[in-house]
């Protein structure tokens, strides 16, 4: 275990606000968690700014082109020394058909088709230099493209820059860059749409130096890692464009060419993104909650969304609140939501200080757009933007912590939740009031079968190296529900305190899931190894089911039986009043974990059993004056990972025929509907 | 106006002279579509089984539960999800319809579809036998299968022209949407000229449809014109009488007006015993009942306004 770990973890006090779980009293005790260590503040060095970029550059929107110059100013923080740079040139991996990008397997080659002649990329240095006393010593010509993942020889989007002298643990060097980049039509939310640019990924970023070397992956998946740093970033667009970007705005003037500069800082943050249009209309609002410091809302609207401005802002809000209640305030005193143009392809994504939303013209609340995107998208301020682990190898750290708090979000502040179809190529929306769609942390159900995808890949497995919707399913779905598990086994009180302490220690690092597994343990005091093998190290699956119940009258067995004059043989029950029930559960799949098994009797009568869930089965009986008529394994549905909810009940008396009856009677009439459409034609 | 509204009033009334006819039509609808409904039913019945799932579908929805169902579902199964509740079931079907998606179906749907639709084109020889001679022509049954073959020519002549409107140039179109609108930031912008496409695609399904429509009725009321000549008079007779299109949006507007009524009465998701599951079914089969009834509409107002067939006292309909 890391010292600084233990130190902050033993430290970090309990989150502000905890509501009483089923399971805390149950497992431990609820005392909090001895608080010394500070919470994210706003004053000062909040992280170890270790690379910070000074940038001007330009956009020329008609040529796509953004060109300009960046000074590095990089710190060793490593105990070994570098003879080494290591850059990512993003937008090479849109330079044509043989980067990476479409050579991983990740995406279907026949798509190189659809890109259209403006839609390529390409990121090209033109010049780098070291600083040095005796003047600019060039490391171009040493320089040269490295694909440290796949070998790929055609790959540029890494270059190596050799050196003239290593940079030892804590010395510091600048380096100039100057470069131009093709602005692609949108590849990976980076991109143009007419005149509306989003750019993100957009200039030559320095890796990640660890102890055992650099951490610089080609761009193969649409995560990122990067250390903190302080950006002073100078933007020319031209004159009446709006600009948002990461950081704040401090100063606005005349550029070249009769373009207008806008100059935006920010400390502490590893990326920087920024959006231009003409067509964005400006607006603000503060968010303030008591105990949490207030932020102002920056949003950039889009022209058809205008009706959308408040449900931007109060999702936001919704986002600073709760996550900054349960796991930690919000630390910088902005942020900036940018309304992507539409088709742009730029929706739903994050960067410090700065992300992307997404809706439509008509958005209908009951089917949260844009609340559950702008819920996400913020929420990940916290969990990528001030805990900065490496995504593109543990991408479940910040999508799933994400998804599992962005739902746990929209059910506390929105209630309201229908479905909501689209018609006319989906301009049109359709609010069913009376079908209330699943939350995604809900269950794992759509993961059943022998094929599962959450069978594919261990989580542990990087998140780059996951084979074609294994990323997906691990990140998201397996992360968030590997969460609300937990939070069930745990109870929330102490789950929330693990989570806020887990934010608190990790904030302005780059923490990987051991820290997490350390800290769950820490903090709630359980042996959660067992937990964490199976989730994380191993791919298994959960599924309890009820198998098979029976109720007997529980008088004399059928067969022979003692009675006066020696054995009788019986061929029927003889009369009783009390039933002997058997109750058999099993356990499909590898996983195991602790379920409840709850028996509910034709008199009313409950009973609430415990199994541990280790064997393949387990047999319960019961006798009482009444059968058996419904069985639950699992009724408050604590393993949210079991893939299939739909065995875990039995029904005494099956109410499959009306049920059927009523759905695919009106499946039916979709089905005539459809023949009337055909008959159109006769 | 007065023409158009007189050649619909008459056709309203031929109509309510069909109303067996109508309900032989319906059944059909209820006969081809019934197997796939048992086949479901099936599937959702063993798939339920005892389970709790149960009990949720019969009160209302089980979107856990279709979960599960749905990661493992084939075939026709497959179009099986809550978007097919109360109004949803129409409004998915005049999707598909609209952006030309009829046949982006599983097989024995799209099946289902063409069996209904060969025989509505014998139907339409019944229907128009009784719109364009009365009573005082042959049966029903006896106009449908001698005509039959007639219709079913023009009826796959007709189909070159909905196959072009609907494929190609639905296609074409479609491309130069995306080309204008390729840059397009606004989603306003991207929906009216969606709509602009739309309406070029349905304006020429709508002439190819008017045309065909008043062939079948050359066909019945000629029996011996061939079935090019039927459809080279069609033609004439809309350049003659260009109030069609008219009569033919009117039919349109009713059908909309009952689409909607439906919607404020299409059962939904609610808690269902057999009582109330049979009440839902029959209003639902209102919808069905009511696009029949609007096609057959649409050959009996036509036909009067051409001239054809018995005139009432209260028609202002022209000779021919």
């Amino acid at each position: 275990m890391r010292p600084a770990l233990v130190i902050a973890v033993v430290a970090v006090f309990a989150g502000p606000e905890a509501a009483p779980g089923p399971r805390d009293a149950q497992m431990h005790g609820p005392g909090p968690v001895p608080a010394v260590a500070e919470p994210p503040t706003l004053e000062g060095a909040r992280s170890p700014r270790n690379a910070n970029y000074t940038m001007n550059v330009r956009l020329d929107p008609t040529a796509k082109i953004v060109s300009g110059t960046q000074v590095l100013r990089w710190r060793n923080v490593t105990g070994r020394p570098t003879s080494e740079l290591r850059y990512h040139l993003y937008y090479n991996a849109w330079r044509n058909g043989n980067a990476s990008w479409w050579r991983s397997g990740l995406r279907d080659r026949s798509q190189l088709h659809d890109v259209p002649d403006d839609g390529w990329a390409y990121q090209d240095v033109e010049s780098i230099a070291l600083r040095d006393p005796g003047g600019p010593i060039d490391l171009l010509s040493d320089a040269e493209f490295i694909a440290p993942d796949d070998g790929n020889p055609d790959d540029r989007t890494v270059l190596r820059v050799p050196l003239p002298h290593p940079v030892g643990p804590g010395e510091e060097i600048e380096v100039e860059l100057t470069w131009t980049s093709k602005v692609p039509r949108t590849f990976a939310r980076t991109g143009f749409r007419g005149d509306y640019f989003f750019l993100a990924q957009w200039f030559p970023k320095v890796g990640v130096l660890e102890d055992d070397g650099w951490n610089c992956h080609q761009f193969i998946q649409t995560e990122f890692y990067a250390d903190f740093g302080q950006y002073d970033v100078t933007l020319q667009v031209p004159e009446g464009w709006v600009v948002g970007a990461t950081g704040t705005e401090v100063e606005t003037g005349p550029g070249e060419g009769g373009l207008v500069a806008h100059r935006f800082v920010q400390d502490d943050v590893h990326d920087f993104a920024w959006t231009s249009s003409p067509h964005f209309a400006e607006h603000e609002q503060t968010f303030t909650y008591e105990g949490l410091p207030t932020v102002q809302m920056r949003l950039l609207l889009m022209p058809d969304h205008a009706e959308l401005r408040d449900r931007y802002f109060q999702a936001t809000a919704m986002a600073l609140e709760h996550y900054g209640k349960w796991w930690g305030a919000y630390p910088y005193d902005h942020v900036t939501i940018v309304d992507p143009a539409y088709e742009s392809g730029s929706g739903g994504m994050e960067y410090p200080t700065l992300f992307t939303g997404g809706t439509h013209w008509l958005a209908p609340l009951a089917d949260r757009s844009p609340e559950g995107v702008t819920v996400h998208e913020m929420g990940h301020q916290f969990w990528y933007g001030v805990i900065a682990n490496n995504e593109f190898e543990h991408a479940w750290l910040d999508e799933g912590f994400n998804t599992y708090s962005t739902t746990r979000t929209l059910e506390a502040a929105m209630p309201e939740h229908a479905l909501v179809e689209r018609y006319f190529e989906g301009f049109l929306p359709v609010v069913f009031d009376d079908i209330v769609p699943v939350e995604r942390t809900a269950g794992a159900d759509r993961h059943a079968g022998p094929t599962s995808a959450l069978l594919r890949d261990p989580q542990a497995r990087a998140s780059y190296q996951t084979g074609p919707e294994g990323y997906r399913v691990n990140a998201y779905d397996k992360g968030a529900l590997t969460l609300r598990t937990l939070e069930n086994y745990l109870g929330w009180n102490t789950f929330q305190r693990v989570v806020s302490t887990y934010y608190r220690a990790q904030a302005f690092k780059h923490p990987t899931p051991e820290d997490f597994f350390r800290t769950a343990e820490l903090v709630s005091g359980v042996d959660l190894d067992w937990f964490f093998d199976q989730t994380w190290r191993k791919a298994v699956t959960f599924d309890y089911a009820v198998d098979r119940v029976q109720s007997e009258p529980a008088s004399s067995p059928i067969g022979y039986a003692e009675e006066e004059g020696g054995l009788a043989l019986q061929d029927r029950y003889g009369p009783s009043e009390a039933y002997t029930s058997h109750v058999y559960v099993r356990r499909w799949a590898h996983g195991k974990f602790p379920v409840a098994v709850r028996v509910t009797f034709d008199d009313g009568s409950r009973e609430v059993e415990h199994w541990d869930g280790q064997d393949t089965w387990h047999a319960f009986t019961f006798t009482k004056k009444a059968k058996v008529e419904r069985v639950e394994v699992d009724p408050d549905r604590m393993l949210v990972l079991d893939v299939d909810f739909s065995n875990n009940g039995w029904l005494q008396k099956s109410q499959a025929n009306v049920a059927a009856a009523k759905w695919s009677g009106k499946w039916m009439v979709w089905v005539q509907q459809l023949m009337e459409g055909m008959a159109m034609f006769s | 106006m007065s023409v158009v509204l007189s050649a619909v009033g008459q056709g309203i009334a031929r109509l309510r002279e069909c109303k067996r006819q109508l309900a032989v039509a319906w059944a059909l609808s209820l006969g081809v579509a019934a197997p796939l409904a048992a086949t479901l039913f099936v599937a959702l019945r063993d798939d339920i089984g005892h389970e709790i799932a149960g009990e949720n579908l019969r009160r209302g929805w089980d979107d856990q539960w279709h979960r599960a169902f749905a990661a493992q579902a084939e075939g026709i199964e497959r179009t099986f999800d809550a978007g097919i509740v109360g109004m949803g079931a129409v409004l998915r079907a005049l999707d598909a319809q609209i952006s030309g998606q009829l046949l982006d179906q599983p097989a024995p749907i799209v099946g289902a579809g063409l069996v209904y639709l060969l025989a509505w084109i014998v139907l339409s020889g019944g229907f128009l036998e009784r719109f364009v001679r009365g009573g005082d022509g042959r049966s029903f049954w006896t106009g449908a299968f001698a005509h039959a073959p007639r219709l079913i020519t023009a009826a796959a002549i007709a189909a070159v022209g909905y196959a072009i409107w609907l494929g190609p140039i639905r296609g074409v179109l479609g491309s130069l949407v995306d080309d204008i609108t390729r840059d397009t930031i606004d989603e306003r912008v991207a929906f009216a000229w969606t709509v602009a496409k739309y309406a070029v695609v349905w304006t020429g399904v709508w002439i190819v449809a008017l045309v065909h429509d008043l062939a079948k009725i050359h066909i019945v009321a000629t029996p011996d014109l061939p079935v090019f000549a039927a459809i080279a008079k069609a033609t004439r007779t809309l350049r003659a009488h260009p109030c069609a299109f008219a009569v033919s949006a009117a039919v349109a507007g009713l059908g909309v007006v009952g689409l909607v009524a439906y919607w404020v009465i299409a059962p939904g998701a609610e808690a269902s015993n057999a009582f109330t599951l049979l009440v839902a079914f029959g209003i639902s089969q209102l919808s069905v009942l009511l696009r029949i009834a609007i096609r057959a509409l649409g050959w009996a107002s036509l036909t009067a306004l051409v001239g054809l067939g018995p005139l009432r006292e209260s028609s202002g309909a022209p000779t021919p």
